[in-house]
């Protein structure tokens, strides 16, 4: 008996993998990655149609697996098109990648992969923003928070983003940077006249992402980040998220395509006091896979999908946060306060009195003013400053100052 | 000649509690690591728990409240505060410990003494229910028979009923835990993680009532950390029992919990963080299905965990056709999961058999060996 497994799909070929239980050849595994990304391109903006004329899709590219997949499949759609069309095609890719040479320790700089996916992809426009670049000529505040939770404003000068990453920590950057990356990609979107913003994040990196946004109190935007929508007539979405991080690994194995790849080659610490909020997510959702409770990458992804505005807090005054946009749906000072109170206990002693005087002698002021500017949760969150916290189990010890 | 005393060494303003600036920090306070005095952090400490209550209007006047009382850190600090607040603002409350044995040897039966001592030390009735009275199972013979891994599935869904029928006992419809922010964390990420629909939206509400059960079960602590709590129980020297469950780190509960601690080492807000996310959870709502049309009247549904759902006319009789228990399906969800266990059951066993006597006992004895 032959050991030679037949793919389920065609039925003629050897199968060369077995991917969610089905067997499949080299070439039925390219038409179900491809056809996951073509199911969120099933608008008609998208096909061959006069009435909509030629669409432009932004990709934001890094260069990583995922992005590098994802352009794959998009141009062989677009090719597709043009040779059933007589050459007429429905929309026209625009790579936009944001330079994280420095700053991410990329082994290379992305304009020097360019050549080779500009030879590979030929009608692909490839794009390089720097974030400097995007920043300068715009005024930036450095916000901060007091002990009462009011917003006060630190410095009022022109910063670049390493002066901002200065006073913040690793998970603080991590968010911030995202929150700009999503800034600039909406502004040269608009500059690009481009329709969508095709972000290439797969299952994993969705899942991550959706826990990461609970983690750092900003669970209420998840409906916008990991589900498609809609920004300013933009149209954002995520076309490989039903495919794993492996599936997309294989794909490019079989493409050939892996060679193009260019992702940093950072050493991640593994100690948590090192790592960002995200880091350790990814960490965990791998050790959970690996000990047989795999269901739980797509069933995080179903249940963020689910996920609406709440409407519990229709009566309240909503805002807009000053630093990433997101809807405030409650005061989030009232809140901080109610479950943190600030009220020392009655001073009783002579001594004590005197310490207080002598508290007070030496008072200073750390911060200019304060502002009534709406901010979101995690961005105040994020912006209060780094604090090193014992991970010692004796509590007790670790407390206590005596 | 006199001997004169030596003047006391006066303090720097940097060892000065950070809040009165009279006294001397004491302490780092875990929720923001402020640097606090006893008497202000007792202050800060109790004054949330009563803002807490208060906001969520959790007590009316003349109630009177069950506390479910482990003997560990939460439940005793838990009776502890519930005394102090009730007395100082005066809520009008009457106060019961109420304790489940579920038999676990080695743990369970050793932290029940602590609850018969806070019994005495805070001057409250205790009522004592147990799994073998109730379902004629143990925790450890559950464990046995089932593993491990599912430990807390079993345990939780037992404890809810059995709390509930304890509470019905005293005739008491009000129930307060100790659950902490710290679980309240631990509950929305392990709702995401699930997938758990039924349950995200309600991950950090502080007050529950559901249609199983007559009982409304409320947490103060909702918004107290639980290193908080152990620091609050040290300086009031209060008596506790501190060893954790031995079947709880084996479940999936476990491996969130690891996620837990690495992101507080991380950043210590992620607690609040967490539950201010969980907060702001909800789901979009299901469309209404039209039912089949060929749909016979007397059809029932069979639920996916085995329960079946009953027609409308059913819901009022409400009980469960095994133990009488209230529940919106045939049988209730405890009586679902003893009678897949009950299949399982061995059909002769020896009188004098310890084997069911599980990882508890073993840890416990280890622990009392030495060299």
């Amino acid at each position: 008996m032959s050991d030679i497994t037949i793919c389920i799909k065609c039925n003629e070929t050897p199968s060369t993998i077995v991917n969610r239980k089905e067997a499949m050849c080299d070439s039925c595994y390219n038409r179900f990655a491809r056809g996951k990304l073509r199911k969120a391109l099933s608008l008609d903006i998208y096909k061959v149609n006069s009435r909509y004329g030629i669409h432009r899709i932004l990709v934001s590219y890094s260069g990583s697996k995922a992005s590098l997949a994802t352009l794959d499949m998009l141009y062989d759609l677009m090719i597709e098109q043009k040779n059933r069309n007589n050459g007429k095609k429905g929309f026209e890719i625009v790579v936009v990648n944001i330079d994280e040479f420095e700053r991410n320790s990329l082994p290379q700089s992305m304009t020097s992969k360019f050549d080779e996916l500009k030879s590979k992809y030929e009608e692909v426009s490839f794009n390089v923003v720097n974030i400097n670049d995007f920043l300068d000529g715009k005024k930036l505040i450095d916000y901060g928070l007091d002990k009462q939770f009011n917003i006060v404003i630190k410095k009022s000068d022109k910063l670049t983003m390493d002066q901002i990453f200065q006073s913040i920590d690793k998970s603080s950057q991590e968010d911030l940077t995202e929150i700009l990356y999503d800034n600039i990609l909406l502004d040269v979107c608009k500059k690009f006249q481009c329709g969508t913003i095709m972000y290439c994040e797969t299952m994993n990196k969705l899942a991550s992402e959706s826990l990461s946004l609970i983690i750092k109190g900003r669970g209420t935007k998840i409906p916008e980040k990991i589900n498609d929508t809609t920004i300013e007539d933009i149209h954002i979405i995520h076309p490989i998220r039903d495919l794993y991080t492996k599936e997309i690994e294989y794909y490019n194995n079989i493409n050939g395509i892996s060679d193009l790849v260019v992702e940093s080659n950072r050493v991640i610490s593994n100690i948590n006091k090192n790592m960002s909020v995200k880091e350790i997510v990814d960490r965990y959702l791998r050790n959970v896979e690996q000990s047989g409770y795999s269901s739980t990458i797509p069933t995080v992804v179903k249940i963020s999908e689910k996920l609406v505005a709440p409407s519990k807090f229709s009566g309240n005054d909503t805002s807009k946060c000053n630093i990433c946009g997101d809807t405030i749906y409650q005061d989030c000072k009232t809140w901080l306060s109610k479950i943190t109170v600030n009220d020392s206990a009655p001073l009783t002693e002579e001594i004590e009195h005197e310490y207080l005087k002598m508290f007070q002698d030496q008072e200073i002021n750390e911060f200019d003013k304060s502002t009534d500017i709406p901010i979101c949760y995690g961005c105040m969150v994020a912006m209060n400053k780094p604090v090193t916290w014992p991970t010692d189990e004796d509590i007790i010890n670790e407390y206590s100052l005596e | 000649m006199p001997v004169e005393s030596k003047p006391e060494k006066k303090l720097k303003v940097t060892a000065l509690c950070e809040l009165c600036h009279g006294r001397k920090a004491v302490m780092k306070r875990p929720k923001n690591l402020q640097k606090l005095c006893k008497e202000c952090f007792y202050k800060v400490f109790e004054t949330e728990i009563h803002n807490t209550i208060t906001d969520a209007n959790l007590f009316q006047y003349g109630e009177t409240v069950a506390i479910g009382a482990s003997g560990g850190k939460d439940s005793t600090v838990l009776a502890s505060i519930m005394k102090t607040l009730n007395e100082r603002y005066n809520y009008g409350l009457k106060l019961v410990l109420l304790s489940i044995d579920e038999g676990i040897v080695g743990y369970r039966d050793d932290s029940l003494d602590t609850v018969k001592r806070n019994k005495i030390q805070y001057d409250m009735p205790l009522e004592i229910v147990s799994y073998k009275e109730l379902y004629n199972w143990s925790m450890d013979e559950i464990v046995a028979c089932s593993g491990m891994r599912n430990s807390c599935t079993y345990c939780g869904v037992l404890r809810r009923q059995a709390l509930d029928r304890g509470a019905a006992k005293l005739n008491i419809n009000h129930i307060v835990t100790g659950h902490n922010a710290d679980d309240m964390a631990e509950t929305v990420l392990m709702n995401i993680l699930r997938g758990d629909t039924k349950r995200l939206e309600k991950s950090c509400s502080i007050l529950t009532e559901s249609a199983d059960s007559p009982i409304k079960r409320s947490k103060p602590f909702k918004y107290t950390y639980q290193k908080e709590i152990v620091l609050y129980a040290h300086y009031k020297k209060l008596d506790y029992f501190s060893t954790e469950c031995s079947y709880a780190p084996e479940a999936f509960r476990g491996t969130t919990r690891e996620l837990l601690k690495a992101l507080e080492a991380n950043r210590p807000s992620i607690i609040m963080d967490i539950i201010y996310s969980g907060e702001h959870f909800e789901l979009k709502r299901k469309k209404q299905t039209v039912s089949y049309k060929n749909k016979k009247k007397d059809e029932t549904q069979i639920n996916a965990d085995g329960s079946i759902s009953l027609n409308k006319d059913f819901t009022k009789a409400n009980k469960c056709e095994k133990c009488g228990y209230l529940s919106s399906n045939k049988l209730c969800k405890a009586c679902v999961l003893l009678g897949g266990l009950e299949a399982n059951r061995a059909k002769i066993t020896l009188d004098t058999d310890t084997s069911v006597e599980g990882a508890a006992k073993l840890t416990r004895t280890l622990e009392h060996l030495s060299f």
